[in-house]
């Protein structure tokens, strides 16, 4: 069975992104379009159905071209304590 | 709201109605508290320079959540066919990562709240939808759906905007792996009121099929998110 795939990320991060930082990532015109799919999707969601399916799954293009200029300098063990020690935020649905 | 008529609800045995109706009392008060969650993150996105459309999306968040409280109760008493009572919010308290950096903590509930648990939140609740075949099921998780999106497009929003300075990023990403096995971690629990193979024209879940929306979302939003704001 192939694994299952959301098609959720242009009408959860990129329409997100898009209230703050319009220019986020390097191809602004590929946001700007995927935003506008975002809301259809958001739209296809209430609308109904399993239609929704695979639409909008396939926007790796915008998140490949766009690694962080951030270099990460930072050691992974540092100044973040253990997992045992890390508090989970709340959520409507975990257990 | 006004749920559809539904007579798949009648038609099922007692021992399942009370199984569903004891998972929607569950998920009641785990909404209340959420929006208590909400409602103290609020201020505290505003002391650390939030931008509006951040802000518009909290206040948003909160009447949200407490609306999908009463939902959930109102699906409770459907599957037990009598009243019941709205229960206490689970605890809604914010945790504290204890980093002494007020912006690295908004930022971490922001991450742990919104970008994970709300985008696993929107995954996991598409996938009950596409099982449901109960017209209360099919409205219900529709319902939740519409906003478990915004409650999530909140932390993608708040992460790429300018309130997260450069150095700010280099300091939440040493968290990100961690806190992400944390709360998946919790999303792969099963469900202790339903049974293991789901009840799925109801909208819910097998064990198996709860993994692997956990998988997908995590696979293709969370972490395609991460990278486009700069954290993975
Ligand atoms: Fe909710
Ligand atoms: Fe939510």
């Amino acid at each position: 069975m192939p694994p299952q795939r959301s098609p959720l990320f242009p009408a959860i991060v990129l329409a997100g992104i898009s209230l703050t930082a319009p220019g986020c990532g390097n191809d602004t015109q590929i946001v700007a379009d995927d935003t506008g799919k975002a809301s259809d999707a958001k739209s296809d969601v209430s609308a109904a159905d399993t239609t929704l399916g695979d639409t909008g799954s396939a926007d790796t293009g915008v998140v490949d071209s766009t690694s962080s200029d951030v270099t990460d300098t930072l050691d992974a063990a540092d100044g973040c304590p253990p997992d045992s020690e890390i508090p989970t935020p709340p959520c409507s649905f975990i257990r | 709201m006004k749920l559809p008529d539904d007579p798949t609800i009648a038609a099922l045995d007692e021992e399942t109605r009370r199984a569903i109706a004891a998972h929607w009392l569950h998920r009641a008060s785990a909404e209340l508290g959420v929006a208590v969650a909400f409602e103290a993150l609020r201020p505290r996105l505003v002391g650390v320079g939030a931008a509006p459309p951040v802000l518009a999306l909290a206040d948003k968040a909160m009447v949200d959540e407490r609306r999908h409280g009463a939902l959930c109760v109102q699906l409770a008493a459907r599957y037990l066919d009598t009243d019941v009572a709205t229960p206490a919010p689970r605890d809604g308290a914010l945790p504290d990562f204890g980093t002494g950096a007020e912006e690295l903590e908004v930022a971490l509930l922001v991450l742990g709240t919104c970008c994970i648990n709300e985008s696993i939140a929107s995954e996991w609740i598409r996938s009950c939808f596409r099982i449901a075949t109960a017209p209360t099921a099919l409205a219900a998780n529709r319902a939740h759906l519409q906003d478990e999106i915004d409650h999530a497009r909140l932390g993608w929003a708040h992460l790429a905007s300018p309130a997260i300075s450069d150095a700010l990023r280099r300091r939440l990403r040493p968290w990100v792996p961690r806190l992400l096995d944390v709360n998946v971690a919790q999303w792969m629990k099963p469900d202790p009121h339903l049974p293991r193979e789901g009840i799925a024209a109801h909208g819910h879940l097998s064990v198996e099929e709860n993994e692997a929306a956990i998988d997908a979302a995590v696979r293709d939003v969370v972490m395609p998110g991460l990278k486009l704001v700069g954290l993975a």
